[in-house]
C-alpha cells in the first residue's frame, strides 16, 4: 500500500495543490492566492484533502506558507511534472502571472533555464493589462483572435509604451481583434527572446494559465518557429504535480 | 570592537560616515569609484568614504538622471541630493559612462558641492598609460587643493598609504581563507564593506585576530560583479544553500589586491602606478584575459557554480557577462547572472533562480 | 517645398561607396572597421578602406532590420540594456545578415573611447569574431579644452600605433600621406560646417532631418576627395535654395534644436510630425560633433590628437550647455528637444540638468523625449507625439 504525497504551488495569482499516489495524480485543486497567500495555501491543502500528508511547497510564496516544510523551486518542480506527463518534451515554456520561463528538460530534470522576472512584458500581467485596455476579457481571446485575423504590430515591448501604442491604435479606430493579435505576438516574441538564451529544442510544451488559450499557443508557435503543444488539460497544475512527485520520491512513496 | 563593530559598519556605512564627521570634525569626501585612491583623500585631511550601499528608492535622483543609469550611481546621487551624505567633496574616476556623468550632473543639481574627477587612462598597458595615470593623479590633487583650499599633507599620505595597504592585505587574506574553509563569507564581505566607510587606522584596530569559521555544507560558489550591494545579499545566497569560496567582486578582492610600492621616492606616482598595475581589473579597463583568469580562480577554489552579481544598466558588466559565463562553462562551472536594481536583498524571482541552479547541479 | 536634388546624389554616392568597398576588398585592399570618432585619417594613409559599424547599424534600423539582429545578440546573452547599435551590429556579424548584401570583413578594427565606453567592448567582440587586431585610442574625457598632458598621451598612442597599422595595411603611414588625408578631412569638415550653417537662414533651406541623412559621407568618407566633392555640391545647392527662398518646411512657424542621435526607427514619421506642425529642426549637436580647427596638416599627429580628444561626446554637461546655448542663439530657435536615448548613456545622462541650465540661460523651453536610436521596441511614436505636440503648440506652432 503506497502513501499519498502532496505538492503545493503558491503562485502570485493562483495557488495549486496536487495529490499523487503511485506516481499518479489523484486530485488537483486551484484557489486564488490573493488577498492572503498563507490562507490560500491552507485552503488549497484542505480542498485537496492533503492535510496531514507529506508535502513539498513551491512557487513564489513557498517560503511564506510554512518555512519548515520542504521546498523546491518552481522550475525544478515544473521539470519534474512535465517529465512525468510528457517524457519526450525537450523544452517547457511557462507563462506565469508575473514571470515567464523557458526550461530545457530531460528525464524530468532541468538542463538549463532562463527566466524573466524583471519586467511585465512577456508575462500574464502584460496580457491582463492589454485585455483591460482593449476591453476584451482573456477568456474571449480565442474567439476574437481567430486564425484569419491579420495582426497589427505592437513594436514596443515596454508595458507602458505598449499601452500607449494600443490606446493610439484604438483612437485611430483600428480593429481591436487585429490589435489583440499584435499584442499576443509581442508577448510571445518576448518569450521567444528568453528561449534564445537557452536554445529551444523540440518538442516544446507550454504551461501556465495563458497556455489554455489557443490564440496564445498559435502566437507562441509562430514566435518560436516550431510547434508548441499546451500541456492540457491542466497547464496551471503541472508545477504542483511535479512538487508532489518530488515529495513522494523523497518520502519513499 | 571586533567583528561586531565591523559588521555594524558594513550594515550601515552611511551612519558610520556621519558619525565619523561628527567625531573627527573633518569634511566628508565621498569616492564613487574603486579607482579613486582613498589615501589621497585622507592626505587632504578629509573624512574619506567610498560609496557602496545601494538604495531602493531614488525620488531625487530620478529628477536629475534617467532610469537607465545603474542604481549604484543613482543611489549615490540620492544620498548626496537628499543630504543623507553631507559631502564636502565628491571624487570620481574615469571608467563607465554612468560614473563619468556624475560630476556634470552635480554641477547643475548641487553647484555648491566640490567635485574632483581623476582622469585615469582606460588602457592599462604600456608606459604611456602609466605616465598618463601619474599626470592625472597630480591634476586630481591639484583640483582638490584648488576646490578646498587645503594642501596635500605628505606625512599623512605616507601613513595612510601604509594603513590602507595593510587593510587591503588583511581583507585579501580573509578571502583567501574562504576556499580553505578557514574563513566565512559574511565577515569577509563585512570587513571589505566596513573598510569603505571607516578610517583605516580605526579599521585596523577593530579587526579581530580571531576568524569566523564557516558552517559546514553548502554548494561552493564564486561571486563576481562590480559591487556587493549589501551583506543581506550574501546572507540570502547562503540561506539558499550556497557557500562562497572565491571572490571576484570589485568592492572586495579586486580592490583589495592593489599594491602600492611604499618605499618609492614619489609616493603620488607610485599610487598612480598601482592603479594601472592593479590585478583583476574591472571590465571597463581593457584587459584581455579577465574571463579566463576568473574561471581559473573559480576552479582552483573548487567552486561548482558562479553567481554574477551585476548592477542592472551597468554596461561593462553586461558586456562581460556572456564571455565570463562561457569561460566558466568551459571550466565546467555553470553560472547565473543576477541583475540587481534598486534592491538590498534578492527578489523572489532571483531566489527561485538560485535555488533552481542549486537543485540542478549534478 | 522642393526636394533636395542631393537626395539622389547621396543615394548614388553611398551606393558607390558600398560597391567600392566590396570591390576594393575583392582586389585585396585591406579593410578597417572604425568607430565614428576614431582617427580614420590614420588608416586612410595606410591604404585601408574604412567601414563604419555605427553607420551600418543605423542603416539596419532605417531599413527595419534592427530588431531581428538585436534579438540575435540578446539570444547570445547580450542584455537589452546595452547599446542598440552594438547589439544590431554584432547580430549582423554573427548572422551575416545585412541590408548591404554582404559585410566586408575587417583586417583590423580601430576604436576610440571619445564617443563612449561601449565601443571598446563592442569592437573587442568584433575583433575576436574576425580574429583581427584591435587598435584602441584612449582619449581622456574632459570638460573644457584638452590639456597638454592629454594631447601628449593621445599623440603618443597615435605615433605608436602608426607603424603597427602600416604593417597590416599595404603602404606605410608617412607624415606626408597623413598630411594629405588630413587636409582633405579638414576641407570636407569645413564644407559640412557651412552646409549646416545654411539652416540659420530664414526660412531654413535644410533641416536636421536632412542633415541626419546627409552626414553619411562626412562620417564614412571623411579624408577622401569624393567626400569633399560631395559637400561642395550640396553646399552649392543649398545656397541656391536660400537665394530662391526655398524652405524645407512650408510656412515655417517655429525653429528648434535637437540633442542626441536620430531616432532611426521613427525617422520618417517624426520628420512628418515636425512638418505637419510647421516646425523646422534647424540644428543639432549630433551632426556637428567634430571640431575642425585642430586638424593641422603641418603637424598631423598633434592635430589628430587634439581633434579627436575635443569632440562633443568627450565632454560633459558644461560643454553641452555651451553648444546648445550657442546654437539656440545662432539659429534663432524658440525651443529645443532632448532625445533621451536609452542606448547611449554617454550622450543622454545629464540631459535633465542640461535642459534646466539652457532654459535658464536662454529663456527658451526644452522638452525631453524618451526613445532609442535603433531599437524599435523602445520607441513609441505615440509617446513622441504626446510629448512633442503640446510642446510645439506652446511655441505657437500647430497643424
Amino acid at each position: 500500500m503506497s502513501r499519498a504525497s502532496a505538492g503545493l504551488d503558491i503562485g502570485s495569482t493562483a495557488t495549486k495543490c496536487a495529490v499523487v499516489e503511485d506516481g499518479r495524480l489523484v486530485r488537483s485543486v486551484i484557489v486564488p492566492s490573493m488577498p492572503d497567500m498563507v490562507e490560500a495555501a491552507r485552503e488549497a491543502l484542505r480542498q485537496a484533502g492533503a492535510e496531514g500528508l507529506p508535502v513539498v511547497t513551491t512557487g513564489y510564496g513557498r517560503a511564506l506558507h510554512d518555512p519548515r516544510l520542504a521546498q523546491v523551486s518552481e522550475i525544478t518542480a515544473l521539470a519534474a511534472g512535465v517529465g512525468a506527463l510528457r517524457p519526450e518534451a525537450a523544452t517547457v515554456v511557462d507563462i506565469g502571472g508575473q514571470d515567464s520561463k523557458v526550461v530545457r528538460v530531460q528525464d524530468g530534470k532541468v538542463l538549463d533555464f532562463a527566466m524573466n522576472d524583471r519586467c511585465a512584458a512577456g508575462t500574464g500581467r502584460f496580457l491582463e493589462v492589454m485585455s483591460r485596455v482593449l476591453g476584451i476579457p482573456q477568456d474571449r481571446f480565442d474567439e476574437v483572435s481567430r486564425a484569419d485575423v491579420e495582426p497589427l504590430p505592437i513594436s514596443s515591448t515596454c508595458t507602458v509604451f505598449a499601452e500607449s501604442e494600443v490606446v493610439g491604435r484604438l483612437s485611430r479606430r483600428e480593429p481591436p481583434d487585429r490589435i489583440l493579435k499584435g499584442v499576443l505576438a509581442a508577448v510571445c516574441s518576448r518569450v521567444a527572446a528568453l528561449g534564445r538564451q537557452v536554445g529551444v529544442a523540440a518538442p516544446v510544451v507550454a504551461t501556465g494559465g495563458p497556455a489554455r488559450s489557443l490564440a496564445v499557443i498559435r502566437a507562441l508557435s509562430e514566435a518560436l518557429g516550431m510547434e508548441v503543444v499546451p500541456l492540457l488539460p491542466d497547464p496551471q497544475g503541472v508545477t504542483a504535480f511535479g512538487a508532489a512527485l518530488i515529495c513522494s520520491r523523497r518520502s519513499g512513496g | 570592537m571586533g567583528w561586531e563593530r565591523l559588521l555594524e559598519v558594513a550594515r550601515d556605512p552611511v551612519a558610520e560616515a556621519r558619525a565619523r564627521m561628527d567625531r573627527e570634525g573633518r569634511p566628508l569626501a565621498v569616492a564613487l569609484s574603486s579607482y579613486v585612491p582613498m589615501e589621497i583623500l585622507d592626505a587632504f585631511g578629509l573624512c574619506a568614504v567610498r560609496w557602496g550601499p545601494v538604495a531602493e528608492d531614488f525620488p531625487r535622483a530620478d529628477g536629475v538622471m534617467q532610469a537607465y543609469a545603474c542604481s549604484f550611481v543613482r543611489s549615490a546621487l540620492e544620498a548626496l541630493l537628499s543630504g543623507d551624505l553631507p559631502a564636502g567633496l565628491v571624487a570620481t574616476a574615469s571608467g563607465c559612462d554612468g560614473i563619468t556623468a556624475v560630476p556634470g550632473m552635480l554641477s547643475v543639481a548641487r553647484p555648491d558641492l566640490a567635485t574632483a574627477h581623476l582622469r585615469l587612462p582606460i588602457r592599462v598597458d604600456g608606459a604611456a598609460a602609466r605616465t598618463q595615470a601619474g599626470r592625472a593623479l597630480v591634476a586630481f590633487c591639484e583640483e582638490i587643493r584648488e576646490r578646498l583650499g587645503v594642501p596635500l599633507d605628505l606625512t599623512r599620505l605616507d601613513r595612510s598609504a601604509r594603513d590602507r595597504q595593510e587593510v587591503r592585505k588583511r581583507i585579501l587574506a580573509c578571502f583567501e581563507g574562504l576556499a580553505a574553509g578557514s574563513f566565512s563569507a559574511v565577515p569577509a564581505y563585512g570587513a571589505a564593506l566596513a573598510a569603505q566607510a571607516m578610517d583605516p587606522a580605526e579599521w585596523l584596530a577593530a579587526f579581530p585576530a580571531e576568524p569566523i569559521l564557516p558552517e559546514a555544507g553548502g554548494v561552493p560558489v564564486i561571486l563576481s560583479g562590480e559591487s556587493v550591494p549589501s551583506l543581506e545579499v550574501i546572507e540570502d545566497l547562503e540561506s539558499l544553500g550556497l557557500r562562497v569560496v572565491a571572490d571576484d567582486t570589485n568592492t572586495a578582492t579586486r580592490e583589495a589586491s592593489r599594491r602600492v610600492a611604499l618605499e618609492a621616492q614619489d609616493l603620488v606616482q607610485s599610487i598612480a602606478s598601482s592603479l594601472v598595475d592593479r590585478p583583476w581589473h574591472s571590465p571597463e579597463r581593457l584587459v584581455p584575459d579577465r574571463p579566463t583568469a576568473v574561471a581559473t580562480r573559480a576552479r582552483d577554489a573548487g567552486a561548482r557554480a558562479a553567481i554574477l552579481l551585476h548592477q542592472k544598466f551597468c554596461d561593462p558588466c553586461a558586456f562581460e557577462a556572456p564571455g565570463l559565463a562561457s569561460a566558466l562553462r568551459e571550466a565546467g562551472i555553470p553560472s547565473l547572472v543576477l541583475e540587481l536594481d534598486r534592491q538590498k536583498r534578492l527578489t523572489g524571482g532571483q531566489r527561485t533562480r538560485v535555488q533552481t541552479l542549486v537543485e540542478s547541479l549534478p | 517645398m522642393r526636394k533636395l536634388q542631393h537626395n539622389a546624389v547621396l543615394a548614388r554616392t553611398i551606393r558607390n561607396q558600398v560597391l567600392w568597398t566590396r570591390m576594393g576588398s575583392r582586389l585585396g585592399l585591406p579593410v578597417a572597421w572604425v568607430t565614428s570618432g576614431s582617427p580614420v585619417e590614420l588608416v586612410l594613409a595606410a591604404g585601408f578602406i574604412p567601414f563604419y559599424p555605427e553607420n551600418h547599424a543605423a542603416i539596419c534600423a532605417a531599413r527595419e532590420m534592427s530588431q531581428g539582429l538585436a534579438e540575435h545578440a540578446e539570444g547570445r546573452g547580450y542584455s537589452r540594456d546595452l547599446c542598440s547599435y552594438a547589439r544590431v551590429d554584432l547580430g549582423s556579424q554573427w548572422t551575416g545578415r545585412t541590408p548591404l548584401g554582404r559585410l566586408v570583413p575587417p583586417d583590423l578594427v580601430l576604436v576610440s573611447n571619445n564617443i563612449c565606453g561601449t565601443v571598446q567592448n563592442w569592437f573587442r567582440l568584433t575583433a575576436e569574431h574576425f580574429r583581427v587586431p584591435m587598435f584602441f585610442l584612449d582619449t581622456p574625457f574632459h570638460d573644457g579644452p584638452p590639456t597638454e598632458g592629454d594631447v601628449a598621451y593621445v599623440r603618443e598612442q597615435l605615433v605608436a600605433m602608426a607603424p603597427e597599422i602600416s604593417r597590416v595595411g599595404w603602404r606605410r603611414i608617412t607624415e606626408d600621406r597623413l598630411r594629405r588625408v588630413t587636409e582633405r578631412s579638414r576641407e570636407a569638415l569645413e564644407l559640412w560646417a557651412q552646409v549646416l550653417e545654411t539652416a540659420s537662414g530664414r526660412p531654413a533651406p535644410f533641416t536636421s532631418f536632412d542633415a541626419f541623412v546627409h552626414m553619411a559621407p562626412i562620417v564614412s568618407m571623411r579624408g577622401t576627395r569624393r567626400c569633399v566633392a560631395y559637400y561642395r555640391g550640396l553646399l552649392q545647392e543649398l545656397r541656391q535654395r536660400s537665394a530662391r527662398g526655398d524652405s524645407a518646411i512650408p510656412d515655417e512657424r517655429a525653429r528648434v534644436i535637437w540633442d542626441n542621435i536620430a531616432i532611426w526607427p521613427a525617422h520618417k514619421p517624426l520628420k512628418k510630425l515636425f512638418e505637419r506642425h510647421r516646425v523646422a529642426l534647424v540644428a543639432d549637436t549630433y551632426t556637428s560633433a567634430w571640431t575642425v580647427e585642430h586638424l593641422d596638416p603641418k603637424d598631423p599627429f598633434t592635430g589628430l590628437a587634439k581633434a579627436y580628444t575635443d569632440i562633443l561626446l568627450n565632454h560633459g554637461v558644461a560643454h553641452r550647455v555651451e553648444v546648445l546655448t550657442r546654437m539656440i542663439r545662432r539659429f534663432g530657435a524658440q525651443g529645443f528637444v532632448l532625445h533621451s536615448n536609452r542606448s547611449c548613456k554617454r550622450y543622454s545622462l545629464g540631459q535633465y540638468g542640461v535642459r534646466q541650465v539652457v532654459t535658464g540661460r536662454t529663456g527658451v523651453p526644452g522638452v525631453v523625449i524618451e526613445a532609442d536610436m535603433a531599437d524599435p521596441r523602445a520607441v513609441s511614436m505615440e509617446h513622441l507625439e504626446q510629448r512633442l505636440v503640446p510642446f510645439f503648440e506652446s511655441l505657437g506652432a500647430g497643424t
